[in-house]
């Protein structure tokens, strides 16, 4: 072998490596330029203040407190055991438990990891008092939702809780993350958007153990914006406590423009439980049988009975079928086939005109109106005043209901319409399904002169008003409507009415009573109507499901709860 | 007087390259500015490495005064020297990550292996000149094969797989220059692999994952492949040009292990892109074609097979170190010639070419 042979393989060898060189240089620079970034510069989200919710006044029904954390920032840590042992002693938990969370939660060095939330305020002391010990450990102060009025108007409001996957999927393009706190029902969730604020960040460089070198640069968060509702908290709190805990809903409506303010669905919850509180709590308000989740104002499950009696007698008067004059007999009974449809007063009620018909919500004479008028007719006006359609109210899961047609039976129960199920559609039983605030749409239609408003919640939006005013006329003449009026008034008004018991002197109150047969043993009780009877301002449903007698339980509920209020609705507006 | 040229150029190269290597360790050396960290040690590796540079000079010009021929005459002792240091390394050397390869004598760290390698090449040539007329004899090649087994075994024991490994080529180069029959090295080579799964047994832990890990390398990124992954991020992401001097992100936060030891090239690639680090390369090859330009011109054979050895070895050493770093070699653990850290392996370098520069005064 010669030199100048081996010359040539360590010549060969080396222009190997060139190519090496150049294969992961030139070729492939760009992938591992990437890479080398990515390896050294890390972001951490700054978490912006979510804004307060208001209500009418002012008064904060959402707000952000101090919540005192102990975090540990990895880095800065001495000798984590003796650290987490300490801690571990003053907080009265093991240390096991706080290394597994160390464990579990450990991101970065420099990215402190929260250990314990919600530290009662002596312990915070305590524990600043070993700070020289603790070396690493520190109190973090950070924002905590807060609802200072609890249970009251839960369900309107809504809760917060961690994203889950779906949604997450959905809302990554909005900027948010993994474990992002977000409104899971009520205004939390419908306007998280703005109350959530904008989410920063920071951009470190950090060197292979993940250790700070220095910040590169930051974005700072932007607080969430204020929502402030239309909604008066007094008057929920008296709706809360006079409901206690029975199922059913109260709602109060500016009879104008639409404002809620009052919408309290009960039993209610606790929204502060789903901040922190413990997974047992949670887990009982999730399971309990009464559903306190569900949010009952908006729910359209419900057979509206005798209150859509109005919406039969406005189809009668403006078809020209009946007039005010006309005059049906009741013998407390009547027979559609075989089958015997009743009248609630057995005794029968004799010859009456309309308006007396809805004062003793007598069942007959609707009936045979009901009969005369078919269910296309009855149908048509109670989609115009906006049964079976979305009150475009600004909560998610609203409930459209029902309002049937021979068209729809035939689809869904593959049967022709009976007489019979027109009997029942002209007393609001059977097949119809209503929401709490669909009724109230409708009544506030009546009371108004016909105009259909848009409910609704919201009236600023970080000191912005947002809401314009939207109310559609119904072309429901104005004598059908005075008829329909009068008889709600004398509903209260006239000692034999069946809303008697909501009467309160000084409130001109007129309104509708229903009792609904659910088939079973209890019975839904309903009253809604306006105030005043002249010049109307306000509309109102009182509904207790399965809660007794609409004369009875409601009419009671609803004079206990304006009778309270009798200084303040005079000042309203 | 040709001889006299190439001398020149020997030590020209020889310190450019050791320039480099100061300005790599510098920057490997100097720290980030991390919110806390001690600041004191800045500097202090490059200024070793400075006075290293200075006794390494001093040791090429004694062994160039001393001549290649009282180290061919002297080899078995050196080997015997070196063989006993390695034994002392055993019994009491300190255990720096796992591995004894250093001796402390009065406050400076030496690498014994590092210095065996150069009595065992010096050992070799003697041995192969001496036996010349009967090269091609079984007893030779055994003899031969005794003695550097010795040492290998030895050097395992540290254990410093690359010092053994460098052997390999070494020997086989200097069997062939020697005229040794191509079948003898043929059986040779088909007995190392005969023998491997035994070598297999003898490796530790570690040594096994890294070599797994250069079969596959995705097999445990934040393991014992982590230093590979690093070092080809640190090697790609320079580019062409490179990120600059003191800005090569990889090693200024290291995320790049060893960046000025074995890894060091992977810092030249990053700060200096592949222009620096062909300019290095270059470097190499003419270092290596003058050492074998004073092979062709002597006419005494134990210079020339010295120097042919010599090459060899900074060739070994080049090749292995730069395709571990590019992750086409498994992680041995080898030093780059003139530019690492370190004192010994330089030192023995220059002796090296301190053996190469003297062969003219011989002739």
């Amino acid at each position: 072998m010669r030199i100048h042979t081996l010359e040539k393989v360590f010549l060969g060898c080396l222009s190997l490596l060139v190519a090496f060189l150049w294969y992961h240089q030139i070729i492939r620079g760009s992938y591992f330029d990437r890479l080398s970034r990515n390896n050294r510069i890390r972001i951490v989200p700054l978490m912006p203040e979510r804004g307060d919710i208001l209500d009418r006044d002012g008064r904060k029904i959402a707000t952000q407190i101090p919540s005192f954390a102990l975090v540990v920032i990895p880095q800065e840590l001495r000798n984590k055991e003796l650290a987490l042992q300490e801690t571990a002693r003053l907080l009265g938990d093991t240390s096991e438990d706080l290394e597994l969370k160390y464990q579990k939660d450990f991101v970065a060095p420099f990215v402190p990891l929260t250990l314990c939330r919600d530290i009662p305020l002596e312990k915070v002391f305590i524990i600043e008092e070993r700070k020289p010990v603790l070396e690493g450990i520190e109190i973090q102060i950070s924002p905590r939702r807060f609802y200072p009025f609890g249970a009251v108007a839960a369900n309107l409001i809504g809760y917060l809780n961690e994203i889950d996957a779906r949604e997450l999927e959905k809302l990554k393009p909005y900027g948010y993350r993994i474990k992002s706190l977000v409104g899971k029902t009520g205004i939390e969730k419908s306007f998280d958007i703005y109350l959530r604020g904008q989410i920063g960040g920071r951009q470190l460089e950090v060197d292979n153990r993940g250790n700070l070198i220095r910040i590169l640069g930051e974005k700072k968060s932007v607080p969430g914006k204020s929502v402030e509702l239309t909604i008066n908290m007094e008057w929920q709190q008296r709706a809360q406590q006079l409901l206690d805990g029975r199922r059913g809903a109260i709602l109060v409506m500016d009879i104008q423009d639409g404002q809620i303010l009052v919408m309290e669905s009960s039993p209610s919850f606790d929204p502060n439980l789903f901040i922190g509180g413990n997974i047992k709590e949670i887990r009982a308000v999730l399971d309990s049988p009464k559903a306190p989740l569900l949010n009952r104002a908006i729910k359209a499950n419900f057979s509206p009975g005798s209150v859509f009696k109005l919406v039969t007698a406005i189809a009668g008067l403006e078809t020209k079928l009946i007039s005010p004059l006309t005059q049906f007999s009741c013998e407390g009974r009547l027979y559609s086939g075989k089958e015997e449809f009743r009248c609630w007063e057995e005794k029968g009620h004799g010859y009456q005109g309309i308006g007396e018909a809805i004062k003793h919500s007598c069942n007959v004479f609707f009936y045979k109106l009901g009969l005369e008028l078919g269910p296309e007719n009855m149908r048509y006006f109670a989609k115009l005043l906006g049964l079976e359609e979305n009150s475009g109210i600004e909560l998610k899961d609203e409930g459209k209901g029902l309002v049937p047609s021979t068209k729809w039976k035939h689809v869904t129960h593959r049967e022709k319409w009976f007489a019979g199920d027109s009997l029942n559609l002209s007393i609001g039983q059977g097949f119809i399904l209503v929401s709490p605030i669909q009724v109230l749409r409708l009544i506030a239609a009546i009371g108004n002169g016909g105009f259909l408003v848009k409910p609704y919640l919201v009236k600023g939006i970080g000191g912005m008003a947002v809401q314009e005013i939207k109310r559609e006329y119904t072309g429901i003449s104005q004598e059908t409507l005075n008829v329909i009026r009068k008889g709600m008034w004398r509903v209260v008004n006239d000692a034999d009415g069946t809303g008697n018991q909501a009467k309160i002197e000084g409130l001109d109150i007129a309104a509708k009573t229903a009792t609904v047969q659910t088939g079973r043993a209890a019975t839904h009780a309903w009253i809604t109507g306006f105030l005043p009877y002249r010049n109307p301002k306000l509309a109102f449903v009182v509904f207790l499901e399965y809660g007794g007698r609409g004369g009875v339980e409601a009419a009671d509920l609803c004079r206990l709860f304006f009778s309270g209020l009798k200084e303040d609705i005079p000042r309203y507006k | 007087m040709r001889l006299r040229k190439l001398n020149y150029r020997i030590i020209l190269i020889s310190l450019l390259l050791c320039s480099v290597g100061l300005i790599a360790i510098y920057s490997s050396s100097s720290p980030a500015p991390r919110l806390s960290s001690p600041m004191g040690w800045r500097n202090n590796l490059a200024i070793k490495q400075i006075i290293w540079i200075l006794v390494s000079i001093t040791m090429f010009f004694v062994s160039f005064v001393w001549g290649y021929q009282r180290f061919l005459d002297f080899a078995p002792l050196f080997y015997l020297l070196s063989l006993a240091s390695l034994l002392i390394l055993l019994m009491l050397g300190p255990v720096i990550s796992g591995a004894q390869r250093w001796l402390h004598i009065s406050g400076m760290n030496f690498q014994p292996s590092e210095f065996a390698k150069l009595s065992v090449i010096l050992f070799l040539s003697r041995y192969f000149i001496a036996r010349q007329d009967r090269i091609s004899r079984v007893k030779t090649l055994a003899g031969a094969s005794v003695f550097v087994g010795i040492y290998v075994f030895l050097i395992f024991q540290q254990p410093d797989l690359g010092s053994a490994i460098i052997l390999i080529p070494l020997f086989l180069v200097m069997a062939i220059f020697c005229g040794m029959k191509r079948r003898y090295i043929i059986v040779l080579l088909l007995l190392g692999i005969a023998f491997s799964p035994l070598f297999w047994s003898l490796l530790r832990e570690y040594q096994r994952q890294r070599l797994l890990v250069f079969l596959d390398p995705g097999r445990d990124p934040l393991g014992a492949g982590y230093t590979i992954v690093q070092s080809k991020i640190a090697i790609g992401s320079g580019g062409l040009f490179g990120k600059g001097w003191f800005k090569g992100s990889q090693s200024q936060f290291n995320f790049l292990p060893e960046s000025h030891t074995d890894f060091i090239f992977a810092l030249l690639c990053e700060e200096w892109g592949f222009l620096g680090a062909v300019l290095v390369l270059s470097l190499y090859f003419f270092l290596l074609k003058t050492i074998l330009r004073t092979a062709v011109l002597t006419n005494d054979r134990g210079a020339k097979m010295l120097s042919i050895a010599i090459a060899t070895f900074i060739f070994s050493h080049v090749f292995i170190n730069i395709g571990m770093t590019l992750g086409i070699l498994p992680v041995v653990g080898i030093p780059l010639p003139f530019i690492s850290y370190g004192g010994s392996n330089l030192m023995v370098n220059m002796i090296a070419l301190g053996i190469v520069a003297s062969v003219k005064k011989e002739r």
